[in-house]
C-alpha cells in the first residue's frame, strides 16, 4: 500500500474533528476544556499566591485594585483509535481493501496532525494492531501494519467492544471503519463504545455488488461469514426486494449514528481512494480542512 | 376419440425432453454474499406472499405439458364424442320452380328470400362444416367448406322445370350418409315424408300465400294461305274475389291494342285474338314477329302475366324450278295451284345451267324444286326440294311400305298403295320407306331445309293422288318458315332450350340472351353443348349474323296458384347455430391457448406475479 505525494498533500491539509472535546497526553494544537499554556484567553480567577505573576492582568488592577490572574486553554493532541473490521464479510466487492486504503488515509491524518493513533482490528474481539504512533514519521510503519491484516470470523460488536478497549486511555477518537454486518446486531456495540465515552465516527464500507446486485438465475448463496448457503431463484422482484431491504439497512445505520450524533459517511468500496476521502470529507464531522 | 390427422400425435414424444429438462436441476451457481440474513428474509417473505409459490415448480410442468398438449391436438385435430362438434355436410337444395320468382310484400322474389335464407342459415355453420349447393333443375356445385366465398357466389338460381322433389333431394342425399338437405322451397314438398321423419331433410318455407291471376295456356295459329292469325289464350284467377285486370296485346313492343279482362275465382277464361294485316295496316305483321299479350297491372306473380308469341312471315315463299330442259307438267301444275291458293309466289322456272348464276340471289324465302336434276353444289339458305335426281341406286318397283308421320311435310297424308316404277334408294332420314330402302328423305338444319325424292312425278302415280298436293302444302308451309329454323318457336319457362335440329353453322359460339342477361355456349358439329333455360319473354340466340327468337311462357296453372296447399309433415328444424368457439379453426384456438400459457409462464417466473 502506498500513497502518492500529491495525495499525502491533500491528507495533510485535513484534520480529524471531534464532535465532543477530548483529552490527549501530549501538547498539541488541538484545543481541550483543560486549562494550558496556549494563546488561547479561557477567563479570569482572582490571584492566588503561587500564581505565575506573569499572567497576572496589571490593566484589571489599574482600574479595580484587585489582582487576577489570565488563564488559557491547555492545547493538546487527542488519542485517535481506527477499528478496522476483519470479519469475512469484509471480503466482498473489495470492501477490505476499501476500508485497509480508508484506515490508513485517515490514520496518516491523525499523524500529521500530532494526535496519537492506534490501529484495531475487530470482528467478535478488538485486536491491537499499532498502537500509540505519533508523528508523521511513523506512517510507514502503519501503513505496512494495514498492509498485514487479514481477515478472519465473524462481526460481534457487543462481544468485542463489550469490555474495556485493552490498553486504551483517556477519552479517545474512534474510527469505526466496517460494514455493520453483525448478526447480534451492530447498536448494542457501539453503544457499549459510547457508554466508555469515546468519540465515535462510523464510516461504512459498502460493495455496489451488494447495493444492487446483477445476478439472476439460480444460485446457491453462500454466506461469506458463517459458510450457509442457500438456493435462491433471483428473479427480478427477489433482487428488488432485496435492494429495498439493504438500502433500509443503509438507512437504518445512518438514523443510529444521527440518533446519537455521531457522525457517519457512506463510502463506495470500488471508488478511488481520493474519491473516498472526498465522500467522507462531504459526510461532515468526521474530516475538516485545517 | 379419433383425429383428423392421427400422425401429429407424434409430438406427444416431446413430453420426453420436456420432463427431462423440468426434472434435470445441473449444477446449481455458488454466490458468496456478505450476509445470507437479507436474502433469507427477502426470499422468506416472497415465499410467504402466496402459496402458489410452492407450486411454481410444479406449474411450470404443468404449464409445458398443457403447451404441448394443446400444440399436438392442433395438429391432430381430436374429435371427441359429446365435447367437438363433428362436421356438418348440408346439402342446400334451392326451389327453383317459376313460383319461386313470385313477389313478396317487400318487393323481393321467393328465391331471394330463399337465397337469404340460405346465407343466414350457412352463416350459423361451424368452421370446417361443407355445404353444396344444387337446385331441381339439377345444377350443383359441389361441396366446400369455404363458406365465406360460398355466401358471396350465392345466387337465386334461374328457373327450372318442376320435377319430382324427391328425386333430386335423394340426388342431394347420395353424398354421402352424413348428408343434410336443406330445402327452400315456397310449397309443401309432395312425397318426401320419409326423409323429414328422418331427420335428414330439413325444411325452409319462404314466401306467403298470395292471390294471383295470369296465362295458364295459350297458342297462335294459321291457316294454310290465310294471311290472320289467331292467338287463343285462356286466363285463370286463384283467388277468393273476382280480379280485373286488362289485357294489351303488343307487336314487336308497339302496344296494338287493350280490352278489359275480369276473371271470376275458379273459372278459366278463354281469350281469343286475331291479327289481321288487313285491320291492323301499318302494323307490317306480314313480316312476322314478336307478339305480346300482357295482363296488367302487375300482381304478385309477373311469370304468368305475358303471353308471348314468335309469329312467322305472312308472305308466302317463291318458288324456282329447275329442269333438265323442260320442267315436269305435274309439278308445274300443282306448283300453279298452290301459287292461285297464296301459298306460294313468284312461281319461275329455269334450265339446270342457270342455276349456279341465280344460286346467290336465293334467300330464306324461297323453295328451290329440282326436277330430275341435281345441282352440283346446294342452296345455302333455304328450301330445297328434288325429284328423281338422277344418280346410282335406282331400283325397280320399289314398295313403299311406311313412311315417317312426325315428319311435317307428312302431316296428314297416307302413302299407301303408292306405285313407284323406278327410284333411286337414298340416305338420310327417311320420309318415305320402301322395302328396299327410303325413297324419300328430309332434314332440316339452321337456315336450310330439304326434301329430297328418289323418283320423278313421272314415274309414280304420286301426282295422281291428293298426297303429292298436300306433301306439296305441308312443305311450302314448313321449309319456307319452320324448317329453317333450329329453334322452336315456343318454350315452357323453365325449359331447357335445346336445338331441335343442327344449327346453321358447324363451329363456333351461340348467345342466348333475354333482356341484359346473355349466356355463350359453344358449338360443334352443328350442336350447341349448352341448354339455359330462360325466364317468360323473348330469348334470342344469335351468331355468324343469324338471330333465332323463341318465346318463353309460363302456362302452368299449378304454378300460378300462389295459395297455401295442404302442408306436409315439417320434420325437424335446422340444426342449432354452432358456438363461437365452433366457427373458430381448432388449430386457431389452440395456438391461442399455448400463446396465452406462454404469456402465463412468463408472468409466472420473469414477472414474479406469484
Amino acid at each position: 500500500m502506498a500513497f502518492d505525494a500529491k495525495f499525502l498533500k491533500t491528507l495533510e491539509a485535513l484534520n480529524l474533528l471531534a464532535r465532543r472535546t477530548l483529552t490527549g497526553d501530549d501538547r498539541a494544537d488541538r484545543l481541550t476544556p483543560r486549562k494550558g499554556a496556549s494563546l488561547e484567553f479561557n477567563d479570569y480567577r482572582r490571584y492566588a499566591p503561587g500564581d505565575e505573576i506573569r499572567y497576572i492582568d496589571w490593566n484589571v488592577y489599574a482600574r479595580h485594585g484587585n489582582l487576577f490572574v489570565k488563564e488559557f486553554t491547555a492545547e493538546e493532541n487527542i488519542h485517535v483509535s481506527v477499528l478496522l473490521d476483519t470479519s469475512t464479510s469484509m471480503e466482498f466487492g473489495g470492501k477490505f481493501q476499501a476500508a485497509k486504503e480508508v484506515a490508513a488515509a485517515l490514520g496518516y491524518i491523525g499523524l500529521a496532525n500530532y494526535d496519537t493513533l492506534s490501529l484495531f482490528t475487530f470482528g467478535s474481539e478488538v485486536r491491537p494492531v499499532k498502537k500509540f504512533l505519533r508523528g508523521k514519521g511513523r506512517v510507514f510503519e502503519l501503513l505496512s501494519a494495514v498492509e498485514e491484516i487479514r481477515t478472519e470470523g465473524v462481526t460481534d460488536m457487543r462481544r468485542a467492544f463489550g469490555p474495556a478497549l485493552p490498553r486504551l486511555r483517556g477519552r479517545s477518537l474512534i474510527l469505526l471503519i466496517t460494514d455493520f454486518y453483525d448478526l447480534a446486531g451492530y447498536s448494542e456495540g457501539i453503544r457499549e463504545l459510547l457508554a466508555q465515552r469515546f468519540g465515535v465516527h462510523l464510516v461504512h464500507v459498502v460493495a455496489r455488488e451488494e447495493m444492487a446486485p446483477q445476478a439472476r438465475g439460480r444460485f446457491s448463496l453462500l454466506d461469506l461469514e458463517t459458510g450457509q448457503s442457500k438456493d435462491a431463484s433471483l428473479l427480478p422482484r427477489t433482487i428488488e426486494a432485496y435492494m429495498r431491504r439493504f438500502r433500509q439497512f443503509c438507512t437504518d445505520v445512518e438514523e443510529f449514528g444521527r440518533a446519537h450524533e455521531l457522525a457517519y459517511a457512506r463510502i463506495l468500496s470500488d471508488e478511488p481512494l481520493e474519491r473516498r476521502v472526498i465522500e467522507i470529507l462531504r459526510a461532515g464531522g468526521i474530516l475538516e480542512h485545517r | 376419440m379419433t383425429f383428423d390427422n392421427p400422425s401429429g400425435l407424434w409430438l406427444l414424444t416431446l413430453g420426453v425432453p420436456i420432463l427431462v429438462f423440468h426434472f434435470y436441476k445441473g449444477r446449481i451457481r455458488k454466490m458468496p454474499v456478505p450476509m445470507l440474513l437479507f436474502w433469507e428474509q427477502v426470499i422468506v417473505e416472497e415465499e410467504r406472499r402466496t402459496a402458489l409459490k410452492r407450486l411454481r415448480h410444479w406449474a411450470s410442468l404443468v404449464v409445458a405439458l398443457l403447451a404441448l398438449i394443446l400444440l399436438t391436438s392442433a395438429v391432430s385435430a381430436p374429435n371427441v364424442k359429446g365435447l367437438t362438434r363433428p362436421r356438418g355436410r348440408f346439402a342446400l337444395v334451392f326451389d327453383n320452380t317459376p313460383g319461386m320468382a313470385a313477389l313478396e310484400p317487400d318487393g323481393r322474389t321467393r328465391a331471394q328470400h330463399a337465397v337469404d335464407r340460405a346465407r343466414e342459415f350457412i352463416g350459423t355453420l361451424a368452421y370446417g362444416d361443407q355445404v353444396s349447393v344444387l337446385d331441381l333443375s339439377g345444377a350443383r356445385a359441389p361441396f366446400t367448406s369455404d363458406l365465406e366465398g360460398l355466401v358471396g357466389r350465392l345466387a337465386a338460381p334461374g328457373p327450372g322445370p318442376r320435377v319430382p322433389e324427391g328425386d333430386r333431394i335423394a340426388d342431394a342425399l347420395s353424398a354421402g350418409e352424413d348428408v343434410i338437405a336443406i330445402f327452400f322451397t315456397d310449397q309443401p314438398p309432395q312425397g318426401v315424408d320419409d326423409r323429414l321423419a328422418s331427420g335428414r331433410l330439413r325444411l325452409v318455407r319462404v314466401g306467403t300465400p298470395r292471390d294471383n291471376s295470369g296465362w295458364i295456356a295459350g297458342s297462335s295459329s294459321r291457316r294454310p294461305g290465310e294471311k290472320k292469325i289467331v292467338l287463343t289464350l285462356k286466363a285463370a284467377a286463384y283467388s277468393k274475389a273476382k280480379i280485373e285486370r286488362e289485357e294489351v296485346l303488343s307487336l314487336n313492343g308497339k302496344p296494338l291494342a287493350r280490352r278489359k279482362l275480369e276473371l271470376e275465382p275458379g273459372v278459366a277464361a278463354d281469350r281469343e285474338w286475331v291479327l289481321d294485316p288487313a285491320k291492323v295496316p301499318g302494323s307490317r305483321l306480314e313480316e312476322g314477329g314478336l307478339v305480346e299479350v300482357s295482363m296488367e297491372p302487375a300482381d304478385a306473380f309477373p311469370p304468368d302475366d305475358v303471353a308471348s308469341f314468335v309469329l312467322p312471315t305472312l308472305v308466302p315463299p317463291s318458288v324456282i324450278v329447275f329442269h333438265p330442259g323442260e320442267a315436269s307438267p305435274l309439278l308445274m301444275h300443282a306448283l300453279t295451284t298452290l301459287e292461285a291458293g297464296g301459298l306460294i309466289m313468284n312461281l319461275s322456272r329455269a334450265p339446270i345451267e342457270r342455276y349456279e348464276s341465280l344460286r346467290s340471289k336465293l334467300g330464306e324465302g324461297w323453295i328451290v324444286i329440282f326436277d330430275r336434276v341435281a345441282p352440283a353444289k346446294s342452296p345455302e339458305r333455304g328450301a330445297t326440294l328434288t325429284l328423281g335426281a338422277p344418280g346410282p341406286g335406282a331400283v325397280e318397283k320399289p314398295t313403299v311400305v311406311d313412311w315417317d308421320r312426325d315428319a311435317p311435310p307428312n302431316h296428314r297424308i297416307d302413302y299407301g298403295g303408292l306405285l313407284v316404277r323406278r327410284s333411286r334408294i337414298l340416305s338420310g332420314d327417311p320420309l318415305v320407306r320402301a322395302i328396299e330402302g327410303p325413297v324419300a328423305t328430309w332434314s332440316a338444319r339452321g337456315g336450310r331445309a330439304d326434301v329430297q325424292f328418289g323418283f320423278a312425278l313421272e314415274e309414280s302415280d304420286i301426282a295422281a293422288r291428293p298426297t303429292f298436293l298436300v306433301m306439296l302444302i305441308n312443305f311450302a308451309e314448313w321449309a319456307s318458315y319452320r324448317g329453317l329454323r333450329a329453334f322452336r318457336t315456343e318454350y315452357a319457362m323453365g325449359e331447357p332450350i335445346r336445338a331441335e335440329r343442327k344449327l346453321w353453322f358447324d363451329q363456333g359460339e351461340l348467345t342466348f340472351a333475354q333482356g341484359d342477361h346473355a349466356d355463350r355456349a359453344a358449338v360443334r358439329q352443328g350442336t350447341v353443348a349448352a341448354s339455359p333455360s330462360a325466364g317468360p319473354g323473348f330469348i334470342r340466340m344469335s351468331a355468324e349474323n343469324r338471330t333465332e327468337w323463341a318465346a318463353v311462357n309460363l302456362f302452368d296453372a299449378a304454378e300460378s296458384d300462389l295459395r297455401e296447399r295442404p302442408a306436409t309433415p315439417v320434420g325437424e328444424p335446422l340444426p342449432p347455430p354452432a358456438p363461437w368457439h365452433a366457427k373458430v379453426p381448432y388449430a386457431f384456438l389452440a395456438v391461442a391457448g399455448v400463446l396465452a400459457l406462454l404469456v402465463f409462464e412468463w408472468l409466472l417466473y420473469h414477472r414474479g406475479v406469484i
